[in-house]
């Protein structure tokens, strides 16, 4: 396994913003995280990467256990390159004034890479993300939504990492530069990276995830093929997820049935 | 760095009114051709060929005070900012990244330092350490420094959280490297505005100071302390302030001008723009 969260805990304060979520994601593999906007999703791509402190559980990266690791470690941790995280707006992940070949190199120098070589290797990216050398020179505010965003994939990959982590990669994106970081995702899934794609649309990670995962108030509450979670949705929100995407299938669910679908979780709510 | 501003026409006009000011405060007390202490027959007189920018009210040469109070006044302001950043900028930035510890601690001396009384604290230092000029400048340093603090502070805190940072300490950057990289340029155009208005301060200090007895002792002339002496006697020589404020203002113009231009060229921004749209104003 390439990533295994085994019920992890995160509070924030008083908030309790995740309760014992576990989830896997095996070498090669794609599972997506499906939530609604506080459901969790980025703060356990937060917690798997030490951004924030988890409270209980256990999080194991390509066989390293990141749960007890101290400062020190999780910088040499982090140098070894096994995880990237890519951001959801493209405009704030990219430093506005360092050119994109700075941007692109700084993972592999931090490494200590040399420039040179860095550089070399931030081309290769950029034609592996169809974007033109001619970008380095360039400034993020010079380029388009789309562009910053695979240049910030495209980051994330130059050192090669085992497993990169997603958080809503598309959502700022329009709808054809949206086909396109979709696509890239697919040509990166199949060269054997694992991904793991967080995003509250359906949609988006069902044509990429070969798993998704249902994060629903800090708990998983589905897991599965996606086809099986689509098809044969049990957990009332899951439900309620599939018929509010009308594509998905060929009539969305009327609005009588989301109304009761609604009241069901509300009442789940109250219970726990 | 100092290439690429002179590259700027604004980096130009600052670096040639900063090397005036220079020799002023090099050779200025050498080319004071009258003593600057001595007064003459005619107080208060117009100008006239002995004396160019005529006699103050003690009958003492105006332009000779001048120059000779170029040296004092120049390290005074240069030594009231230099202080002032290293004691503001350097906890500043440190104060978002060392703990709630450091935070805490560097937040509540600088709410002491920004209510304490200025005077009360400049005799108490001046009580401590002695009488003198580097005394003076440094209290006076002191005092600015929570300027720095807060204005650096702030726009390391604007930084601190944002994705690009955190993508790099995904990368296993150290808080050094995300200072080198991403804070030092971000907070660099705050500190360079209120360096500017620090220089200003200290040359206007120097000579408050001077009033009450701290720091450059009467009658020791300074610029500020030109400019003082003139304000009283308006009625008599309204046109005598000009010359001194104009030294004041052609310094902090200057160092205004300087701190725009390392902005711009500061970071890779800069070094972009000036490279693909040639030389901007």
């Amino acid at each position: 396994m390439v990533l295994r969260v085994d019920g992890l805990e995160v509070r924030y304060g008083k908030l309790h913003a995740l309760r014992g979520a576990s989830l896997s994601v095996a070498p090669g593999e794609t599972v997506g995280v499906i939530g609604e906007t506080g459901s969790g999703k980025s703060t356990l791509a937060r917690a798997v990467l030490g951004l924030v402190p988890a409270s209980a559980g256990q999080i194991v990266v390509d066989g390293t256990d990141v749960t007890g690791l101290n400062t020190r470690q999780w910088r040499a941790f982090r140098r070894r390159g096994v995880v990237q995280y890519v951001f959801q707006d493209p405009l704030r992940s990219l430093d506005p004034d360092l050119t994109i070949a700075s941007s692109l190199t700084e993972p592999l120098r931090i490494q200590g890479v040399s420039f040179a070589e860095a550089a070399s290797r931030a081309r290769e990216l950029l034609k592996r993300v169809s974007l033109g050398p001619e970008l380095l020179d360039r400034l993020p505010g010079e380029l388009s939504g789309g562009q910053r965003q695979r240049v910030a994939v495209a980051r994330a990959l130059i050192v090669e990492p085992r497993l990169v982590l997603l958080d809503e990669p598309v959502s700022a994106l329009d709808s054809s530069n949206r086909v396109r970081v979709l696509e890239l995702l697919k040509q990166l899934r199949d060269a054997g990276t694992s991904l793991l794609f967080i995003s509250h649309d359906l949609g988006s990670v069902a044509g990429v995830a070969d798993r998704v995962a249902v994060l629903y108030r800090g708990e998983i509450v589905e897991q599965g093929p996606v086809r099986d979670v689509i098809s044969r949705p049990t957990h009332p929100y899951t439900k309620l997820l599939v018929g509010s995407a009308p594509t998905l299938r060929s009539a969305a669910a009327d609005r009588a049935a989301r109304a009761s679908l609604r009241a069901l979780l509300t009442s789940e709510g109250a219970v726990s | 760095m100092v290439l690429r501003v002179l590259r700027l026409p604004t980096g130009k006009i600052a670096f040639a009114i900063l090397l005036v000011i220079a020799a002023l405060a090099l050779f200025g007390p050498l080319l004071a051709f009258q003593d600057p202490l001595e007064g003459g027959a005619g107080i208060l007189a117009g100008p006239s060929g002995a004396h160019p920018l005529g006699t103050d009210y003690l009958g003492r040469d105006v332009l000779s005070r001048l120059l000779a109070g170029s040296r004092i006044s120049v390290l005074g302001a240069a030594q009231v900012t230099l202080v002032a950043m290293v004691v503001g900028v350097i906890p500043g930035i440190l104060s978002v990244y060392l703990g709630s510890v450091f935070e805490w601690l560097t937040l509540r001396l600088a709410d002491t330092l920004i209510a304490l009384p200025f005077l009360v604290f400049a005799v108490a230092v001046t009580a401590l350490l002695g009488n003198g000029i580097p005394q003076a400048m440094f209290t006076v340093g002191i005092m600015v420094s929570p300027l720095f603090y807060r204005v650096t502070r702030a726009a390391t805190l604007a930084v601190a959280r944002s994705p690009y940072v955190e993508a790099a300490i995904v990368s296993g950057a150290t808080i050094g490297w995300v200072v080198r990289k991403h804070v030092w340029v971000k907070v660099l155009p705050p500190i360079a505005v209120a360096l500017a208005h620090t220089a200003g301060v200290g040359f206007v200090v120097v000579s408050s100071l001077t009033f009450l007895g701290i720091g450059v002792q009467p009658p020791a002339p300074t610029w500020g302390g030109v400019l003082a002496a003139d304000l009283g006697y308006l009625s008599f020589r309204p046109w005598a302030p000009l010359l001194p404020t104009a030294l004041i203002m052609a310094t902090v113009w200057a160092c205004n001008l300087l701190a725009d231009a390392i902005r711009d060229v500061s970071g890779e921004g800069g070094k972009a723009l000036i490279t693909a749209k040639g030389v901007r104003a």
